[in-house]
């Protein structure tokens, strides 16, 4: 997936040791709200590792595209259509049956329209 | 104020009658629990006002008013939330108490907290007429009195707009999608 460069890449409260590579604009406007209300944030700092192959290599797994330390909560963006999020829904079922600690929300595309309505965000590119 | 001289809206949610007998629930709750505290109480600009309205007369122990005003989040901005006004009390050992029009995220509720926390408060607290949690991001709120749990639509009436239409609908109504700026029906 070609990886979005962000106009205005300086954040105060990313958390992280790399700059982050988001993967589309919507993540983008994702961690600016975070930022501005000085939330931390990290950026796919960690992946759940959800299947692995007879020999132990991954063959499955799932990355969340943020992290909130302070809230210990993983956040993963989708702008897919709530019809077609079948496979990510399974792997976030997978997640919490294999990691039963860790908080994961998914943002469907409904959730980024509600947020772009109330910060007024241009979700078109 | 007819609904036609508003542009689309979606159907009633609460009617004023339903959100008065919560709103003065509300007073008589808050009164009990702040009784020979004086509080004081702190909305938002602008959404807050009309239930800041009414909850001030529903509350029927001393108390004070202060209002604060966040400058809106726009695309692209940098820096961090900035106040275009602030309250004017000085909050240190004052009982604060939030008057919140709706918790969704808790981004807002969660940044207020911390400001006006740094500034010696005896207990801060929060109220709100309507809490969605349906996108909580922030979890550790001090939210002490909710109005109505309600679920995930867009409101508007009863002092919330969208893009400055309807907060002036005396009921809140669920907005339909028919009604929603472009903008928020976009994808990327």
């Amino acid at each position: 997936m070609a990886q979005v460069r962000d106009e205005s890449p300086v954040f105060q409260a990313y958390c992280g040791s790399e700059p982050p590579r988001f993967a589309n604009r919507i993540e983008v406007e994702c961690a600016k709200i975070l930022d501005y209300y000085g939330i931390p944030w990290d950026y796919e700092p960690h992946s759940f590792v959800l299947e692995r192959d007879d020999e132990g290599r991954v063959v499955s797994a799932f990355t969340p595209d943020f992290y909130l330390p302070e809230q210990n909560l993983f956040i993963e963006v989708t702008v897919m259509k709530q019809s077609l999020v079948t496979r990510k829904n399974r792997k976030l079922r997978e997640v919490h049956r294999l990691y039963p600690h860790v908080r994961v929300k998914l943002f469907y595309r409904r959730d980024i329209e509600r947020l772009a309505q109330r910060y007024r965000l241009r979700l078109a590119s | 104020m007819g609904h036609s001289e508003n542009g689309e809206i979606g159907v009633v949610y609460l009617t004023r009658a339903e959100i008065a007998a919560r709103v003065d629930e509300l007073g008589s709750a808050i009164g009990e629990a702040y009784d020979g505290l004086d509080p004081i109480l702190v909305a938002p600009l602008k959404s807050s006002v009309v239930f800041l309205a009414d909850l001030t007369r529903a509350l029927r122990i001393p108390h004070t008013l202060d209002v604060i005003e966040l400058a809106p989040y726009t695309d692209g901005q940098d820096g961090g939330v900035r106040l275009l006004k602030d309250v004017d009390s000085p909050l240190e050992g004052r009982h604060v108490l939030l008057v919140e029009d709706i918790v969704d995220t808790g981004l807002t509720l969660h940044f207020l907290c911390r400001t006006l926390g740094l500034r010696g408060p005896a207990s801060l607290a929060a109220v709100t007429l309507l809490d969605r949690p349906h996108r909580r991001l922030v979890d550790e709120l001090p939210l002490r009195f909710t109005g109505f749990t309600v679920p995930d639509e867009l409101f508007a009436g009863y002092g919330l707009g969208l893009d400055e239409r309807w907060r002036a609908l005396p009921d809140l109504h669920v907005v339909s999608s028919i009604a929603l700026p472009q903008a928020a029906t976009e994808a990327a």
